[in-house]
């Protein structure tokens, strides 16, 4: 396969792969010596190409899929974290769950996919919020296997031919795609027209606002993604992979087993597999509107990922008429009615699924473009502060260990995930959020008689401390909690919260609400060692309180 | 004297093929066009790949200016420094490394 490329286009390719890909991939020429359902498989990728293939295997770093082409030759890479993040997905078309469980997971998995592409982003707040809240209270746990020794153990059949292969040879199809005799065929087969009216009739299953319609028409008019000249392309590089699978399927089933492909099963995977690559995508897509240096409305958001479900679903439809007339082609014997029957009938079976799916897909996504807005989301941090001090959180703490490592072999820095590896760290202690943003604290606030108005203060070796928090921060309620059992008849406390622009400026700000004579030292959250302070103090009020 | 070599990386939209390919032509630049494609169907982007002499360097910071502003160069890799999206001011950095490596002094980096 590599043989007919010259070396120096092959390290071009690689160059080039390193470019795209940044820090924290392991990138490597994927040799034939070894005869694998990979290099099977790549046999009839060849076979279809008028140029030279090269193929690349990436470890480590973002899940990305894409093929790279010159006029000398054609290179892909298959993409190990993206093999690992649709076999996760992949349980979501499989698991023995429906209903809100399945909505659920459904939510948790697309966070998490979102998260990784957060990171790869260099955002990493966001990675982080919404890799916790994919995993915050978890109840059923689908594991993340980076183990790739693990999935190809499982059995050749259709599900383990479009898992592995799919989308790596759709990337293939791309260097066929491109050719003008192909161009022209798709031409054919699929003028403008009627794709535009093919995604304007989809566009009426999504439910838009009027105004949203509107403005997803003109997404469509204008956008080149969506332009009938790129959907052509894909569609062409779709039916290539269709095509090269199914004779891959037919000639490795019946070398290692004398079997022979389901034409059922092998369409209801096809359409499995659309599925969780749109999931990815649309993943990808979340975090780029989530990130903090999007531009984009919430709005906007809605309306382009809405136009994208629908380009997918007509390049699934384009793809499965191919494959029904192939199949039926193939196995005249079935007839050509009664296999389209038994694969609808199977396809409808999935549907009340991928709807479900759906609904958790957009959990995930209202949370992530929600995110920006939480900086810091203290309790959901903490919740799952407490979730990993848990001895049954083994497998989560694993695998978040292996984000946090992910994150810093991509060159990742961040609050919060300092944060996250200091949980992973010592999940029994309370963490502190650093400061980001506009400043606003929360104080307890002591009122009582003669017009007495103090900040609660603690009394240290260093005189009277006034403790002030982030909003949000568990520590506050367990403070004043603890507190108000000690305060004497006729004071009360309060939760006030104060706004300055910067924390030094806290304590002037708070003298202007004292009564007179008012003299305390301000430790406030985001200096060092506040929590550790607060820790020990709550530890003495408590007793204090009791006592 | 042996001249000074830089590898430079660009991505751009894939629409601007026809134009970048020209521009590096006529400036005699060698490069090298990959054409990349996303499994999601994005449109394609090209990645061009060249070693260039600084003396060259002009010619592609003239072709980078008239296009900053119309948000088809998505990524620019020269002196070891990335710019997404560069804009003119990005621009007028890498030229003022540029001129001070053409001038023999000792480049300032950010």
């Amino acid at each position: 396969m590599n043989a007919a490329v010259s070396p120096a286009t092959v390290a071009l390719f690689e160059e080039a792969l390193r470019h795209q890909w940044g820090q924290g991939a392991s990138i490597s020429l994927y040799g034939s010596s070894n005869r694998t359902p990979m290099t099977f498989v790549l046999e009839r990728v060849a076979a279809r190409l008028d140029r030279p293939l090269v193929a690349f295997w990436a470890a480590g770093g973002a899940p990305d899929v894409f093929c790279l082409r010159d006029d000398e030759a054609v290179a892909a890479v298959f993409n190990q974290r993206h093999l690992e993040l649709s076999a996760q997905l992949l349980q979501l078309f499989t698991v023995p769950l429906e209903g809100e469980l399945l909505s659920e997971l459904a939510e948790r998995l697309c966070l998490r996919v979102t998260g990784e592409f957060a990171l790869r982003d260099g955002d990493s707040d966001l990675a982080v919020l919404c890799y916790v809240k994919g995993r915050v209270g978890e109840s059923i746990v689908v594991p993340d296997n980076r183990n790739v020794l693990d999935l190809e153990l499982g059995p050749i059949n259709e599900r383990y031919m479009f898992l592995w292969f799919f989308a790596f040879v759709h990337e293939f199809g791309h260097g066929r795609a491109a050719s003008a005799e192909n161009r022209r065929a798709m031409e054919d087969l699929l003028p403008d027209e009627a794709i535009s009216s093919a995604l304007r009739d989809g566009l009426d299953g999504e439910n838009l606002l009027p105004e949203h319609r509107e403005a997803a028409e003109q997404v469509l008019a204008t956008s080149q993604l969506f332009s009938p000249a790129n959907l052509r392309e894909e569609c062409s590089a779709d039916l290539f992979g269709c095509e090269v699978l199914l004779q891959s399927t037919m000639d490795i089933l019946r070398e290692l087993s004398a079997d022979v492909v389901d034409p059922v099963a092998f369409a209801v995977e096809h359409v499995i597999f659309l599925n969780i690559m749109m999931l990815i995508e649309r993943c990808r897509m979340i975090s780029e509107m989530a990130s903090p240096r999007s531009t984009a409305a919430a709005p906007d958001a809605v309306i382009r990922l809405a136009v994208h479900h629908v380009a997918i679903q007509f390049r699934g439809r384009v793809a499965q008429w191919y494959l029904q007339a192939a199949l039926a082609n193939l196995y005249p014997k079935l007839g050509e009615t009664r296999l389209a029957e038994a694969i609808s009938e199977a396809q409808s079976r999935l549907s009340h699924r991928a709807s479900m799916i759906q609904q958790g897909y957009r959990a995930a996504l209202r949370y992530a473009l929600g995110a920006k807005a939480k900086a810091g989301d203290h309790p959901l941090l903490d919740s799952f502060r407490t979730d990993m001090a848990a001895p049954i959180a083994s497998a989560t703490r694993n695998e978040t260990r292996a984000f946090c490592q992910t994150a810093r072999a991509m060159g990742v820095k961040g609050s919060l995930l300092d944060v996250l590896e200091g949980i992973l760290e010592r999940p029994d202690r309370p963490f502190s959020l650093p400061l980001s943003g506009a400043h606003r604290f929360i104080v307890a606030w002591v009122n009582g008689p003669d017009g007495f108005s103090e900040p609660y203060t603690l009394l240290t070796p260093h005189g009277p401390v006034a403790p002030a928090f982030l909003p949000q921060n568990p520590l506050f309620a367990d403070l004043c909690e603890a507190l108000r059992a000690s305060l004497y008849e006729g004071y009360e406390l309060k939760r006030v919260v104060f706004v300055v622009p910067r924390p030094e400026a806290l304590g002037e700000v708070m003298l202007e609400h004292c009564s007179a004579d008012a003299g305390f030292g301000l430790v406030w959250e985001g200096q060092p060692g506040f929590v550790d302070f607060l820790t020990d103090q709550l530890e003495v009020a408590k007793r204090d309180s009791q006592a | 004297m042996t001249e000074k070599l830089e590898a430079v990386t660009l991505q751009l939209d894939a629409s601007l093929g026809p134009e970048v390919r020209l521009a590096f032509a006529d400036a005699g630049i060698e490069a090298r066009f990959l054409e990349r494609n996303n499994i999601g169907g994005d449109a394609a982007t090209l990645i061009v790949m060249a070693t260039l002499s600084v003396q060259a360097l002009p010619h592609l910071l003239k072709f980078l200016g008239d296009r900053a502003e119309r948000a088809g160069v998505r990524r620019a890799k020269i002196f070891e420094l990335e710019f997404e999206n560069p804009t003119e001011a990005d621009l007028e950095l890498i030229r003022q490394i540029a001129r001070e490596r053409m001038t023999g002094k000792a480049p300032e980096r950010p």
